[in-house]
């Protein structure tokens, strides 16, 4: 991938930046287009409205409003370089491979569009100092219930203490309850953690993660396909878990509610082949509820009580990847 | 059991055979009509496998014979003491089990999977032991019309352990006690642990609430699973000793079921159950149907 003359590369790169601003990531129709034709000659069409799918290209003329997409990137670039952050994509030596999975698992669900556009990201803007793709080498989602008990709180940091503490990136989605758990035990173990965010890297949400959102940066990663200012309308937490699932390893639930998006995370990590690990709690806990529910209703399902146990299930998985090259994993 | 509880008597006294000191016991016959009557006088009664109440689903016992013990066989006989028939009280029955040092987390769980399972007119079916035991039999015994059966590790009048007898004696008005060793007889821990497999014979299925990581009441599970009966546990906080063993159980084994309430219990035994008499159902028709 890394074939691409340095001009060519700017050129994909203010592209996909382009095309990031201008549709939400996961679409189908415009990842067919990008593969098929290249960023470039993709977005030029979009444009132009040269495309057989004028859904896509109405949504955008919206969007651009005859602007000059061109500018959007350069200004988006802007933005990101002052921000101390960049923009990641596929042709980069960084980008993390095993995000081609997600092509494996999109599914035609006219119910549910956030089914459907599962597809990878077409760049993704990144603040911290890690290569993606070494900081996902050895990753591990910790995910749960932002209304999370001091029982998933407590479970939830000892899980990230002990697997950061044996060299392992903790990688979540930022929020309250067991994400940011999970997220401090990583912390406060000295390993890398990421947070994969829902808006851009420049807009801590929820605001009081302000604080532990500048400490990610710093020694870890935060991670988004929006670009800078992007608000974190609630479809695109559904549209980011798919991410989360994807990058790492295997995914452990700590705590989630019956109707908890947690499941959703976990849901994708089996359909990616990933180890799909569910930590339980006192049957009497609706926070415990969803846990229980997806240990009872997919048997390929992991109950696990540790961090060794999960040690077992994603070093077990990171060894096939390499040997048997599944999936994106080189 | 090949000729018949008598022959096999006569066989047992004639010598050659004898495993026990024949001598030592006495004349045998009177030793068995002075049994018989202190049954009849602490209100019990001895069942036998040609009695209509006998549990037909003992008969599992007979295939499990290679265990460990070796004495995974089915009872010649059983006593029990109170009220219905044996039979009955288990044709719709789940056995809740688990540690003795039970948290309240543990007993409260168990209380409510005994009500949960009692109200719909399921028997809970355990070992009158502390902790999750007793919580098992106190929430069948609080659901309206709630039956229960104690299946003891002593003779049918000894209350062991003896802070329980009151229990004993409310069980008795709404279930039956069962043991399979005559009255009088002291309650040992050997005889506890045999008692359990018996639990998990008679029962449908079985529920482990708590349990520690290296407990022998795992083994209970086990044994369930070997009779192909329904294996269900519990599971709690991570952080606790006693969901340890509960968790050990569900990630070693596959065929056990991850249970939260009595529905989940009822709706994993209902399916063994219809599992299990489809085949019996079938050849009645057949039967019928032939001229």
């Amino acid at each position: 991938m890394s074939a691409h003359d340095p001009a060519d590369v700017d050129e994909i790169r203010l592209a996909r930046a382009a095309l990031g601003c201008l549709v939400e990531p996961g679409n189908r129709e415009l990842y067919e287009l990008v593969g098929e034709q290249g960023p470039v000659l993709a977005l030029r069409r979009l444009v132009t409205g040269d495309l057989p799918a004028g859904s896509l290209c109405s949504a955008v003329e919206a969007l651009l409003r005859g602007g000059d997409p061109r500018q959007l990137a350069t200004d988006a670039l802007i933005r990101t370089q002052r921000l101390g952050a960049r923009i990641v994509i596929p042709e980069d030596e960084e980008w993390p491979a095993q995000l081609h999975d997600l092509q494996r698992i999109t599914c035609s669900d006219p119910e549910r569009r956030v089914n459907r556009d599962t597809l990878p990201p077409l760049c993704l803007w990144v603040r911290g100092q890690w290569p993606l793709a070494e900081a996902f080498d050895r990753s591990v989602a910790v995910v749960g219930a932002r209304a999370a008990t001091s029982y998933g709180t407590h479970v939830a940091t000892e899980l990230a203490y002990a697997l950061g503490n044996c060299g392992w990136t903790i990688t979540s989605g930022g929020g309250y309850g067991v994400d940011a758990a999970a997220h401090r035990g990583a912390l406060t173990s000295g390993g890398i953690t990421v947070a994969v965010l829902a808006c851009g890297v420049d807009r801590p949400y929820p605001v009081s993660h302000t604080n532990l959102f500048e400490r990610i940066a710093e020694h870890g990663l935060l991670v988004s396909e929006w670009p800078p200012g992007a608000a974190p309308f609630r479809h695109r937490f559904q549209i980011r878990n798919r991410v989360i699932a994807a990058v790492t390893r295997g995914t452990v639930m700590v705590e989630a509610s019956a109707r908890s998006s947690a499941k959703q995370i976990l849901g994708r990590a089996l359909l990616l082949d990933r180890p799909a690990m569910v930590m339980p709690g006192p049957v009497t806990s609706a926070m415990s509820g969803g846990c229980h529910e997806f240990l009872r209703e997919h048997q390929q399902s992991r109950l696990v009580t540790g961090a060794a146990q999960v040690l077992d299930e994603v070093e077990e998985a990171r060894g096939r990847a390499h040997h048997g090259g599944a999936g994106g994993w080189e | 059991m090949t000729g018949g509880a008598e022959k096999t008597l006569e066989r047992l006294l004639d010598g050659d055979e004898a495993p026990y000191d024949v001598e030592a016991y006495g004349d045998l016959r009177e030793r068995a009509e002075r049994t018989l009557l202190h049954t009849e006088r602490v209100g019990a009664r001895v069942i036998i496998p040609e009695d209509d109440e006998w549990p037909t689903r003992l008969d599992d016992l007979a295939d499990t014979g290679n265990g460990e013990s070796g004495q995974h066989v089915p009872p010649l006989c059983l006593w029990v003491c109170g009220v219905g028939s044996l039979a009955e009280l288990l044709d719709r029955s789940v056995a809740v089990v688990g540690a003795r040092e039970a948290s309240t987390y543990g007993t409260h769980v168990a209380a409510e999977l005994g009500d949960g399972l009692a109200r719909p007119g399921w028997t809970v079916v355990s070992g009158g032991a502390y902790g999750i035991d007793a919580a098992a039999h106190r929430g069948a015994l609080g659901a309206e019309g709630g039956a229960t059966v104690a299946v003891l590790g002593s003779g049918i009048d000894q209350a062991c352990p003896s802070s329980h007898a009151n229990l004993f004696a409310r069980i008795q008005e709404r279930g039956l006690l069962v043991s399979e060793w005559p009255p009088a007889a002291k309650g040992m821990s050997f005889r506890f642990a045999h008692s359990r497999r018996l639990i998990t014979a008679i029962a449908c299925g079985t529920v482990m609430v708590e349990a520690a990581a290296d407990s022998t009441g795992l083994r209970t599970l086990d044994h369930a699973l070997r009779l192909g009966r329904p294996a269900m546990a519990v599971p709690g906080q991570v952080i606790s000793p006693l969901s340890a063993g509960c968790h050990a159980v569900l990630r070693e084994h596959t065929a056990v079921r991850l249970v939260t309430d009595a529905a989940d219990v009822v709706s994993e035994v209902e399916r063994w159950r219809s599992a299990t008499r489809q085949p019996e159902r079938a050849k009645m028709s057949a039967s019928v149907v032939l001229p």
